[in-house]
């Protein structure tokens, strides 16, 4: 399968007072190009992030899968950088990744692991507001229940009205994990991080849901 | 085919013919052959209400994985029930003392699937019947055959394999070894017992590789017969220590593709033809098809693997182009004649499940008919190696999907439920092919023979 290298601009909201910081992401991106480069995007829309992101001009990072065969090249100048699957020729480093259930950037001593590590895997927001902005991006999608009641311990939060409802349980670090996209449904479910009522179409829906705040934010 | 069978008549049939067994016989949307085996009595009582299938039948990737992600349609539930009905005109004696017999599946409440692939080709065949017009189809069949056990061939990861008929020559060379002929002479002679007219086959143009052309039939019995063929050729191969893959691809080297070759006839006259060139049917009915073509590559290329048949002068198009007796371009229109007068649609790879690829080019070539579309002009040279990018066929599972998805044209005639159904599927593929092992810039996938080669 061919894959085009060309790269197109992606809109980039950029801190308050600061120049805009663009994250390009290739025409028909793999999985893993679009997820680093949702959580690029998302770097750049903080001062912690930009920082981050300022350490790393210049240089041309592989980011390679440890047990599997995922990989991308993400180029970075002051202004902006390119993600691209594959690692590609011109690195000057290598970073490893874990992806089994959630993104971890392989830390040592050399290199950009550090750098990467913070960007690609800030702290959690509180679940409740994960679940908010999570819902705001995805109510209207095709076959999304009309109600997701969201339970963590004794606390409870109901997102949208009416029925058909959907219900996710679990605790709060699970939670943000999801709504963020940092932990796929299936996998949460799968290892009993998360569990649900409802009916298996809405599971489905909630999936593809899961996908677009780990491509999209 | 047992035309003259009907439900009150079937007792009988499956007395006089020492039927034991009734195979139910269908396609799901990847193409692969599913069904279920049934006793005599239950297949007499369960004739009108039809044969209960779990709606996961359509639901399953080729690793046997539930497909997600999408928003499934109201007759998919809790791993409810959908009905095969059986069409008794395709009920064959399959092997002595089984028959068998091709269903279109429908609803709990009987309503046609909207996702049943044969069902989808006949909702096209019966638009065209509508206007006046008879749909003629020939399908042309490429497999690859190898001198390989099926066991050993998993054992090796499909890889390795030895081509049936040696590797001396390929494409129309008559040196083959005598297990070549054999293989070839009993698969015929079961389409002869099945009732499946077949024109030709020939050596194609890699080793072990045998091109098949079916006899021109209607769309619906084309897509039977397509279906039928590729599970004779795979119980020939089995019953010889053999193994065939219908594979796009099944090495870096050599591709294989299931042309379609297209025309409609009225008041039993070829509406194709017109004295000096294609007739005005033609000319719309190509308008139509080169209006969707791009949005068609998705139902045309199903599959990660179908894509790595694309290249510039290798044979398959790799250009959304059509130009008159041009192999080079993706349709190559035949006109002139009146017996020939046609359109070959040359995309499809053999991995295309037929009965959509034909439902696809029908309702293409109905919009071009009903809005009286004009294609672009052909391509007289060599449509391979192009400067405009623009003109090429997507290249990836994914580009394929994004184009069908924008597109309202294709979608509104095929139906945006088969058409939503199908993207979802193919979003779960492509995310399964870069998440569980496939690689997009390295040559075959172990990935990709594992799922592919037995079920594509």
């Amino acid at each position: 399968m061919t894959q085009s290298n060309d790269s197109t601009p992606v809109g980039v909201a950029a801190p308050a007072g600061s120049t805009a910081y663009d994250v390009h992401v290739e025409t028909d991106p793999t999985p893993l190009v679009s997820w680093i480069g949702r959580l690029l995007r998302d770097a750049a829309g903080t001062a912690r992030g930009r920082a981050g992101l300022a350490e790393l001009a210049g240089c041309c990072v592989g980011v390679r899968q440890r047990q599997g065969r995922q990989s991308v090249t993400a180029t970075f100048t002051s202004d902006g950088c390119a993600v691209v699957h594959g690692v590609r020729p011109a690195v000057t480093d290598v970073v490893e990744v874990d992806l089994d259930d959630e993104l971890r950037v392989v830390v040592t001593d050399q290199g950009p692991s550090r750098v990467l590590q913070a960007l690609l895997c800030p702290p959690l927001p509180d679940w409740r507001s994960a679940a908010e902005g999570f819902w705001s991006r995805v109510r209207t999608d095709p076959g999304m229940p009309a109600t997701v009641q969201v339970r963590c311990r004794d606390e409870s939060l109901v997102l949208g009205d009416g029925l058909p409802r959907y219900e996710i349980l679990g605790e709060a670090d699970d939670l943000a994990k999801f709504f963020t996209g940092r932990t796929q449904l299936l996998s949460a479910l799968k290892n009993g991080r998360l569990s649900v009522r409802g009916t298996f179409p809405q599971l489905s829906v909630m999936v593809g849901a899961s996908w677009k705040a780990r491509w999209n934010g | 085919m047992a035309e003259s069978v009907t439900p009150e008549s079937l007792h009988r049939w499956l007395e006089e013919h020492a039927i034991t067994s009734i195979r139910l016989q269908a396609t799901n949307l990847e193409g692969s052959f599913i069904g279920k085996v049934l006793a005599p009595a239950r297949f007499l009582s369960g004739l009108s209400s039809g044969f209960a299938f779990s709606d996961v039948s359509f639901g399953l990737d080729l690793g046997n994985n539930p497909v997600f992600g999408f928003a499934l349609p109201s007759w998919r539930g809790e791993l409810g029930d959908i009905f095969l009905h059986p069409d008794l005109a395709t009920l064959v004696v399959w092997e002595p003392g089984v028959a068998a017999v091709i269903g279109d599946f429908r609803t709990a409440d009987g309503a046609p699937l909207p996702v049943c692939p044969r069902s989808a080709a006949r909702t096209q065949q019966d638009r065209l019947r509508e206007l006046g017009f008879e749909t003629v189809v020939a399908v042309e069949m490429e497999a690859s055959v190898f001198a390989t056990p099926i066991q050993e061939a998993r054992d090796r990861n499909y890889r390795d394999l030895v081509p049936l008929g040696g590797t001396a020559g390929s494409l129309f060379h008559l040196a083959k070894t005598p297990d070549w002929y054999s293989y070839m002479g009993a698969v015929t002679a079961r389409l002869d017992a099945l009732g499946i007219e077949w024109e030709a086959w020939n050596d194609e143009a890699a080793w072990g590789q045998v091109e098949l052309n079916l006899a021109p039939c209607d769309p619906v019995t084309a897509g039977d017969n397509w279906a039928r063929a590729r599970q004779v050729m795979r119980e020939v191969a089995f019953e010889r220590d053999c193994c065939v893959t219908f594979m796009a691809k099944w090495s870096d080297e050599y591709g294989q593709g299931s042309h379609l070759n297209l025309s409609l006839q009225r008041d039993g006259a070829n509406a194709f033809f017109a004295d000096g060139g294609p007739s005005d049917v033609m000319t719309h009915f190509l308008g139509g098809v080169m209006a969707t073509l791009r949005p068609a590559t998705s139902l045309m290329l199903p599959f990660v693997t179908s894509y790595r048949r694309l290249h510039d002068l290798d044979g398959p198009p790799t250009t959304l182009t059509w130009g008159v007796d041009n192999k080079t371009a993706a349709v190559r229109a035949i006109a002139g004649q009146s017996r020939t007068s046609r359109l070959e649609y040359r995309m499809p790879g053999a991995d295309a499940n037929v009965y959509l690829a034909l439902a696809t080019v029908l309702a293409a070539g109905h919009l071009g008919l009903t809005q009286h579309l004009a294609p672009p002009p052909a391509t007289d040279d060599m449509a391979w190696c192009l400067p405009e990018e623009d003109l090429y066929i997507p290249r990836t599972i994914s580009s394929a999907a994004a184009a069908l998805r924008e597109d309202t044209l294709l979608s509104g005639a095929l139906g945006r439920d088969l058409v939503d159904y199908w993207l979802g599927t193919k979003q779960w593929e492509w995310l399964q092919f870069h998440t569980t092992g496939g690689e997009p810039d390295v040559g075959l996938t172990d990935w990709e023979l594992q799922r592919y080669f037995e079920l594509a």
